[in-house]
């Protein structure tokens, strides 16, 4: 009988003297037994060899600085500079730590947003690692193969493929329109709303004939989406129609502006006019005359009208149809991004409710061409300089800053005497801790010291510290700037 | 380079080691930030920071610079508290927000003198009450034989405590933990034969105890290992410059183990610094895995010089550069079994490879030489994915401990420096 078995039975059965011995000889046995197998244990071969190390890779290792401050955002600790930071990784042709790409990827199939920028961050090594994980396919190449954008649409998960159809519509939109036309009819009404949202990246002419007939969707989501998408398209067949309507529809007699209502019929309807309840005739009139105006071209006022922008735009602000064209004119700017339409608007309506989404869709020089303007007289408009300030979140310039360190103190001591702009100003000194150019942070820094002491403002102030003082460290952790001693945090 | 670097050579991924999980490290980081701290100073010695409660007393916190020792006055029973590693990692972030001043008296109460190691017996040896456990133990093994182990089968958890905890009081814990879980998976196949070969293996142990002084020096000293005991140093210490290359934290039932591993920069040895936490403030946070020191080691005289205990004075800085592992499994694997054949009673081997790669099995991960000799992972092993973006990008070095025929990595190495596996985050699958 083994030991085994007779250690399972046990062995009461047996008289005294043998019963111990025998269950010393089971222990004992058992127990070299085990000994010898312990001790000779042996590694197991695969015919697997593992991979060989990448040799493609031509981006030096960064600093321990750079990768520590890559960790801390990815954990969550200042957030919003990781694109700041994978831009300087980029430019310094530094390669992003093999142990921080899983966290990174990891991002990236989360807030689909940051995908191109990961993209162009990571060398071979990311590449191939994102090939590794079903999670990260969105990674596994420069370019979004045909391959993976196919495998990742037929998915059931609602997220991957909002990601990779996000990636194809920028990468190659008449593809990514080419694919999700084959299961549109199938898909969920979830489904739905977000495709036809994110059609407007790398909306093109080419989405025309698509977005024409969404606008007979059953989904209403879907209608007005597509409606607001095709009037981003000035040659769009909606914008002729929606042009003819505001031929017949309105008009400028030289010294005011006439509106008739246009009779809701369903051709309207179906372009995107709203049908509204609403008991206000003055009301539902402006809302009506804003759907027309926000879906035609903007050319077109200034050719049919033959006036120059900006007189197109006093008369309007003068006239009993204000309200519906500057909300109308406003989002047709936003959606046409018209630069100049933009500006001419800001200046003429200083940043009204309607007016001040257009800030950050300014570029540079129009933004700098308007804050000029407001800071001839900063504390006018409700502060429009310091508004514009809070609102652009563009990276500044040395101008942009410059032109912001002139008016910086006439605009604290003003804001400081009303109780209710103390949250624009907080904000106001966290965008310029955020996106002011390195080569002024040391005057920045000093800026911040100086109103350290403002009971109102320590948290703020300490808090773009922090800010301030993280970035100077990134750009340090590449050499691109000398170390600068930064005002103390705490006075 | 950091203005606070030569005096705090620790980096923040350093100090997140020390967080207990995960969502403690992003918690506490969510207060290192100075503008929500009252105040914040440091001195020669030290430097502490004051945190604001509603309706309460402040919190006050203080950390002493020569040997990192925490002290805080929250009462969290997680070692270190958010406050104490918030604010290590404000002082490494950012030193010159704390100011300069004269050191407050509640600082200088609390000032703790420099953490001295307890020398150990010089002739260890077991007391009264271990070899009245012993022979309890004995006699228990013996009748759970005698009666079948088929029988055993249908005993209750508490059959197992109640000799556990016998052997807790005869303070034969190492021993006890073991135990415990013997009662676990009596519905396997396999139960009964598992139980029969640690049944055999401690009776072995037992039998050694009974010729414990007719034994070598060094295989008594493997045997008082065994019980916790700490056996005798070696004739002279060696002192080296060492890198702390891997840190372990251990839970078995309620016994906590520590264990830092360092590795000789000159000769390649590894030394184990293994504590029983029975605090968690014990715990050392001070040797962080990246680090390099020049220090007195000193070895316990056992038959495999493993483990040890440290020193004298040191100081710490910040280590990068290349350190050669074995590239070999097959070759590491024959040294630990040469190992176990000295020391049957060794569970523990630490073994730094290098240029191996990480690969999938199905369900497991394993670790993998060029030759195709492979060692596996535990399942949810953390790092799994940057080890294997490393091995891509320039060949893996990753140190860990071999233990029950798997392979639990620490640590790895980067072009940064080493570092702790348990700050890494990323990759679900």
């Amino acid at each position: 009988m083994s030991f085994l078995k007779q250690a399972l039975l046990g062995v009461k059965q047996e008289s005294s003297t043998n019963a111990k011995e025998n269950v010393q000889s089971i222990l004992q046995e058992s127990g070299i037994r085990q000994l010898y197998l312990e001790v000779g244990e042996v590694a197991q071969q695969l015919a697997y060899k593992g991979v060989q190390p990448s040799t493609l890779d031509s981006r030096h290792a960064c600093s321990a600085e750079a990768a520590e401050l890559l960790a801390e955002i990815l954990d969550g600790r200042f957030a919003d500079l990781l694109s700041e930071l994978l831009g300087l990784f980029r430019c310094s042709q530094k390669a992003v730590p093999a142990f921080l790409l899983p966290p990174l990827l990891d991002k990236g199939s989360k807030v689909y947003t940051l995908r191109p920028e990961i993209i162009e961050s990571i060398t071979e090594v990311g590449h191939w690692l994102a090939s590794q994980n079903p999670d990260w396919g969105f990674a596994e190449a420069p370019v979004l193969s045909l391959d993976r954008l196919q495998k990742d649409w037929q998915s059931t998960n609602s997220s991957l493929k909002q990601g990779i159809f996000y990636q194809a519509r920028l990468q190659n939109p008449a593809l990514a329109l080419s694919l999700m036309q084959t299961t549109w009819k199938s898909e969920t009404p979830a489904s739905v709303t977000w495709i036809i949202r994110l059609m407007a990246y790398g909306l093109s002419m080419q989405d025309e004939t698509f977005l024409e007939l969404a606008l007979d969707d059953r989904n209403l989501t879907v209608r007005r989406k597509a409606s607001e998408l095709l009037a981003c398209l000035p040659d769009s067949r909606l914008a002729t129609r929606m042009t003819e309507v505001a031929r017949e529809h309105l008009s400028f007699d030289g010294s005011d502006i006439h509106f008739e209502q246009p009779e809701l019929k369903p051709e309207l309807l179906r372009d995107g006019f709203l049908f509204r309840t609403w008991k206000d005739e003055e009301k539902l009139k402006q809302a009506y005359l804003s759907d027309l105006v926000a879906a035609v071209p903007l050319d077109y006022w200034t050719e049919a009208w033959q006036l120059p922008m900006a007189d197109l735009l006093s008369i309007v602000l003068e006239s009993s149809c204000r309200e519906g064209m500057i909300k109308g004119l406003a989002t047709a700017a936003e959606r046409q991004t018209n630069q100049g339409w933009m500006k001419a608007l800001l200046l003429k309506d200083p940043l009204s409710i309607t007016t001040l989404k257009l800030v950050n869709l300014l570029d540079e020089q129009s933004f700098l061409e308007i804050a000029k303007e407001f800071a001839k007289h900063p504390q006018d408009n409700d502060y429009a300089f310091a508004k514009a300030y809070s609102r652009w979140t563009e990276a500044w310039s040395e101008d942009v800053y410059d032109l912001w360190q002139d008016q910086w103190e006439s605009v604290v001591s003003n804001l400081l005497t009303e109780t209710k702009h103390m949250f624009m100003l907080r904000s106001l000194f966290k965008q310029a801790a955020k996106l002011s150019p390195i080569s002024r942070f040391k005057q920045l820094a000093q800026t911040f010291s100086q109103y350290s002491k403002q009971t109102d403002l320590i948290g703020a102030i300490q808090e773009s510290q922090s800010l301030l003082k993280f970035r100077n460290r990134m750009f340090q952790s590449f050499d691109f700037v000398t170390p600068i001693q930064l005002e103390k945090g705490k006075e | 380079m950091r203005q606070n670097q030569s005096l705090f050579p620790y980096t923040s991924q350093q100090l997140l080691s020390l967080a207990d999980n995960e969502h403690f490290a992003r918690s506490s980081r969510g207060i290192a930030l100075p503008y929500r701290w009252l105040s914040l100073g440091q001195s020669e010695d030290a430097f502490w920071g004051e945190y604001p409660q509603k309706d309460k007393d402040n919190i006050r916190t203080q950390i002493h610079l020569a040997d990192m020792q925490m002290s805080c006055n929250c009462g969290s029973k997680t070692f270190p508290c958010h406050h104490a590693l918030a604010l290590v990692l404000m002082f490494q972030e950012e030193a010159l927000d704390f100011e300069r001043v004269s050191v407050p008296d509640w600082v200088k109460a609390k000032l703790p003198g420099l953490r001295q190691a307890n020398r150990p017996n010089e002739n260890p040896r077991l007391d009264s009450f271990q070899i009245k456990g012993l022979e309890a133990l004995e006699t228990w093994l013996f009748d759970l034989i005698y009666l079948g182990l088929e029988q055993a089968r249908h005993y209750p958890f508490a059959f197992w405590y109640e000799m556990a905890n016998h052997l807790v009081d005869a303070r034969l814990g190492s021993l006890a933990e073991d135990l415990k879980t013997w009662g676990q998976g009596v519905t396997k196949d396999d139960w009964s034969r598992e139980l029969l070969a640690k049944m055999g293996k401690l009776h072995i142990l037992l039998e050694a105890f009974k010729r414990f002084d007719t034994l070598d020096k060094p295989v008594q000293a493997d045997l008082l290992q065994v019980l916790g005991i700490k056996p005798a140093f070696e004739a002279e210490p060696i002192e080296d410059n060492w890198l702390v290359i891997g840190r372990a934290k251990l839970q078995t039932g309620n016994r906590k183990l520590e264990r830092i591993w360092l590795k000789s920069l000159t000769t390649g040895q590894l030394a184990g610094l293994e504590k029983a936490l029975l605090k968690p403030e014990l715990s050392d946070t001070q040797l962080l895995t990246g680090l390099s020191l020049n220090a007195s080691v000193h070895y316990y005289a056992t038959s495999v010089p493993l483990y040890a205990d440290l020193f004298g004075a040191y100081k710490l800085k910040h280590k990068v550069g290349k350190l050669e592992g074995e590239s070999s499994i097959k070759t590491s694997l024959e040294k630990v079994a040469k190992a176990k054949a000295k020391n049957p009673w060794l569970i523990v081997f630490p073994l730094h490879l290098s240029e191996v790669s990480l690969v999938s099995l199905e369900s497991d991960w394993a670790l993998v030489d060029k030759d195709g000799y492979h060692l596996t992972l535990p399942k949810r092993t953390i790092g799994r994915w940057q080890m294997r973006a490393k091995a891509y990008e320039s060949g893996l070095s990753v140190f860990g401990e071999y233990r029950s025929g798997q392979y639990f990595p620490l640590a790895m190495e980067t072009a940064q420096g080493w570092i702790d596996l348990s700050v890494l985050r990323g990759g679900s699958l």
